[in-house]
């Protein structure tokens, strides 16, 4: 009985160890990021390039605003490092982002790419293409669409997957895209034929990615930021821009104002400006604001004219509109 | 009582001092407590209801509840979800009560590998299931390619599917524990009066083990319909009351609507739970006297068993072979469809990051809960404190709420000052505590009923001060419930992921949020790679917990649960 009544304090002492923990190092960056694929080797390399030690979590493009908008005026991170243009916009006009317009290594890079007051920078963009399974398409004898148009053919009932805007911002990129192609009312039209052979709305906009990869769909609206590395892991995966061209998203970085880590973290918005993190990002398929080479598209793609703005202005209708439409029972 | 009996004692004069103090002492910290309950459990509770109920701008209003009745949307939401939890529960029944037979009763080779087969989906996240099923039998998975065939798995099927194989165990435990209190030896008197098997069963067996068999079920539904990670993996376009609450937060940030999500999920399952616990109670038939019995449980005959046998090894061959699965997609480049093998999904440490992060909160709530839940069981039976009813129903509310209500609840509760929690690895630990420390409380409960306290008063009449008896003689003889505290809590928080989704953040990343990520992102090799690793490590626990236990002779015992 001695034994035990010895044992009893040996899990308070873990308790204390354990639960206190080592504090958190003082030039931590705590960041939110919705580039997924790449949060790891994103945190790594910023850590290894800059001094700060970089913490991610990942989320989708909806769930990282929702969470920004639920934690204002304490958000949780120093930094969102890869967001939507469309949510920096309307967190400018709330005032949640530290102005950081003198970074030394952004002066040289087109305008485009920094917002006027340098209350947030823009990477470079993703696109989203269409994938579709090689064996699947060679089994059925079917080839890969040239135009989203193609996409509407009955032939394809079941068969294509993408993601649902609720929860991801690529999602809402492509929402937001064919209504910009085609309009408003004929945008919703269209997507409404599609709707009759999508068969599932994923929650992650990379996610059509996989299934198409793992073969269970044949066609998928997917964000462009995995498939080199698919393509490179041998998935039997073909990609195309269809003509009308591509939608596009930026990639923000911004700093969140009230942080307490603000030099660090303007050390890292500036590295992202370098050469040598545009070099690196673009390995990846990004098409960068220093426009380095890019392994995926070569030369730059198609892209639709698709303005940040409009996208902006119009977030909530369209996800209410959609909502309206396409959720399921 | 050990103060009332000293009170018999005014010679003692220098005791006097001791005595105040032995009064003040338990006082005092019920007071703390009832703060700690009342702060982590009834506050976030609370603040789920109040903002299902408020406008925008803080006032009252029902409207959210007629938008969740007047839209089709929600109520197919409910209707799914009930109809989940009524279905996965029939099955987990009958599939529970058939291996429970089996092991109780089948033959002997077959016992304990069945045990085994049945206890295994225990050590894994609940949804490992959904994601072993989509690769076995996905619409390109394993089996679809052997067959040739596209299995829809995706909606009813897999949902249902998956829950049954991560639900089971827990049917199972507690129809075991039913039938091992049946006596043999009335089932011998009923054979020999002429019963056959399928008649025994009927007139006999399920009877006496019904209202085990009502509890067991009523648990089960509970569960289910409180799960959000398979709904979520498979539910494919299938709306579900969890994951539909999740989306209203990530989403959309409309809390007001998941509050409301959460406060129709917890109808059901604090009814349920309120009904177990207070009109249940104490309803079993136990045939077993404290007296031993001679008879050996008969064999059961050729059709029956076949007819248990078959369901049973359907089960433990998907159990085996999602298991199997989940091995081999972590160490191939993608299972079924590329089987070079690989070791590239473990080149990531954040993996490894996250598992250690959850063994720190997992061994810290563990510990914490299991201290927490016998001082509240030993403060409830053995002092003068008189709210037992109130700490067990706060703990019970705090365990039978759904992970989902509990996270939201505790963003809700603790974004702003005074108690700004919002990121820390505290609040994970905080709400783990919270969530699971019923059962060592109950644990304590029940085991202080079976220790006299005529010990304890012997103690304190040799002179023992009342924090010397509890350390000398209660503490000691409670290590049983302490365990059965601890190993709950820590197994609970190392693979639950309805709450923590919500309270994770930068560098406190779980690893069931991570793995779950990683399968809703279909990176189904990291996801693989990262199950695999926190199934070793959770088998690594428990083999070690087990050595720890022989050598101090603590029971460590699974029924507790």
């Amino acid at each position: 009985m001695k034994k035990l009544a010895r044992l009893w304090w040996l899990p308070i002492c873990v308790l204390l160890v354990v639960g206190i923990g080592p504090a958190p190092a003082a030039d931590e960056i705590r960041i939110y990021t919705y580039m997924l694929p790449i949060q790891e080797d994103l945190t790594k390399f910023l850590s290894e390039n800059t001094g700060v030690q970089a913490k991610a979590l990942g989320l989708s493009g909806g769930e990282l605003w929702a969470r920004v908008q639920a934690e204002k005026p304490n958000i949780g991170a120093d930094i969102i490092f890869g967001f939507a243009p469309g949510t920096a916009i309307l967190g400018k006009r709330e005032g949640l982002w530290a102005a950081y317009p003198e970074a030394p290594a952004w002066k040289d890079i087109h305008a485009r790419y920094k917002d006027k007051d340098g209350a947030y920078y823009d990477l470079g963009t993703s696109c989203f293409v269409l994938v579709g399974n090689k064996d699947l398409l060679a089994k059925k004898n079917l080839k890969m669409p040239a135009s989203w148009f193609d996409l509407l053919d009955p032939k394809w009932k079941g068969e294509i997957v993408m993601p649902s805007p609720v929860t991801s911002g690529t999602a809402f990129m492509i929402n937001a895209t064919f209504l910009q192609l085609l309009g408003w009312e004929k945008g919703w039209d269209f997507m409404e034929k599609l709707d009759k052979n999508v068969a599932q709305y994923t929650r992650s906009g990379n996610a059509p990615l996989e299934h198409v990869g793992r073969g269970e769909y044949i066609l998928g609206l997917t964000s462009d930021e995995k498939v080199p590395q698919r393509l490179q892991q041998g998935f039997p995966i073909l990609w195309t821009a269809p003509k009308e061209g591509l939608g596009y998203e930026g990639n923000i970085v911004a700093i969140v104002k009230g942080t307490k880590q603000l030099e660090a973290a303007k050390k890292v918005v500036n590295f992202a400006g370098t050469e040598k993190f545009q070099r690196w990002l673009a390995q990846f398929g990004y098409l960068t604001a220093r426009d380095e080479p890019n392994p995926m598209y070569g030369s730059k793609p198609k892209l639709v004219d698709y303005s940040y703005e409009w996208a902006a202005d119009n977030h909530a209708r369209i996800i209410e509109t959609w909502k309206t439409k396409f959720l399921r029972k | 009582m050990a103060t009332t009996l000293s009170l018999e004692h005014p010679t003692a004069h220098t005791r006097r001092g001791g005595q105040a103090a032995a009064r003040l002492l338990p006082a005092a910290l019920a007071c703390l407590l009832v703060a700690w309950l009342a702060v982590f459990i009834a506050y976030p509770a609370l603040a789920v209801l109040l903002r299902s109920l408020s406008t925008k701008v803080g006032g009252f209003t029902l409207a959210h509840y007629q938008s969740f009745f007047a839209k089709g949307y929600f109520l197919r939401s409910l209707l799914n979800t009930l109809i989940l939890g009524a279905t996965v529960t029939g099955l987990c029944l009958s599939l529970g009560f058939a291996v429970a037979y089996l092991v109780a009763r089948g033959p002997r080779p077959l016992r304990l590998p069945l045990r085994v087969l049945t206890l295994a989906p225990l050590i894994a996240p609940p949804y490992l299931f959904g994601l072993a099923l989509i690769i076995l039998a996905g619409r390109r998975g394993v089996l679809a390619q052997l067959l040739d065939m596209r299995i829809p798995l995706y909606g009813w099927l897999g949902v249902i599917l998956s829950q049954v194989l991560s639900l089971l165990p827990v049917a199972f435990l507690m129809i075991e524990n039913v039938l091992a209190s049946l006596d043999p030896s009335i089932e011998d008197s009923a054979c020999d009066l002429g019963a056959d098997e399928p008649t025994l069963l009927r007139t006999v067996i399920l009877p006496l083990a019904s209202p085990g068999l009502l509890k067991a079920g009523l648990l089960t539904f509970g569960l289910s319909i409180a799960d959000f990670g398979n709904p979520a993996l498979l539910g494919g376009g299938l709306s579900f009351l969890a994951p539909d609450a999740y989306l209203m937060v990530t989403g959309e940030w409309n809390m007001e609507m998941a509050s409301v999500l959460s406060v129709i999920l917890l109808v059901p399952t604090l009814g349920i739970f309120l009904v177990q616990h207070y009109w249940l109670k104490g309803k079993t038939y136990t045939t077993v006297g404290g007296h031993a019995t001679a008879a050996e449980p008969r064999g059961i005959g050729g059709g029956l068993l076949t007819a248990l046998l078959t369901p049973s090894l359907v089960f433990g061959a998907l159990v085996v072979g999602s298991y199997g699965v989940i091995a081999l997609g972590a160490v191939t480049k993608l299972v079924g469809i590329d089987n070079t093998p690989t070791m590239q999904h473990f080149a990531s440490m954040a993996g490894f990051d996250a598992i250690w992060t959850s063994f720190q909160v997992s061994l810290t709530a563990g510990l914490a809960a299991a201290m927490v839940g016998t001082g509240l069981a030993y403060l409830c039976m053995r002092t003068e404190v008189r709210l037992r009813g109130l700490l067990e129903l706060t703990t019970l509310i705090g365990f039978a709420l759904p992970g989902t209500v509990m996270g939201i609840g505790y963003i809700l509760a603790f974004n702003s000052p005074p108690l700004y929690l919002t990121g820390t690895l505290a609040i994970l630990i905080l709400n783990m505590i919270a969530r699971f420390l019923a059962v060592g409380l109950e644990a304590g409960v029940s085991k202080l009923y079976q220790i006299d306290v005529g010990i304890e008063e012997a103690s304190a009449d040799l002179g023992a001060g009342l924090l010397t008896t509890f350390r000398r003689i209660t503490l000691p003889l409670m290590s049983s419930a302490f365990a059965a505290g601890f190993l709950f809590t820590f197994m609970q928080s190392m693979i639950s992921l309805s709450a923590a989704i919500f309270l994770v953040a930068p560098g406190n990343l779980l690893a069931s949020v991570y793995i779950f990520n990683r399968a809703r992102d279909g990176d189904m090799g990291i996801a693989c790679a990262t199950s695999l690793l926190l199934i070793l490590s959770l088998a690594a626990c428990l083999a070690g917990l087990a050595v720890l236990a022989r050598r101090t002779g603590i029971r460590m015992s699974a029924a507790h649960t």
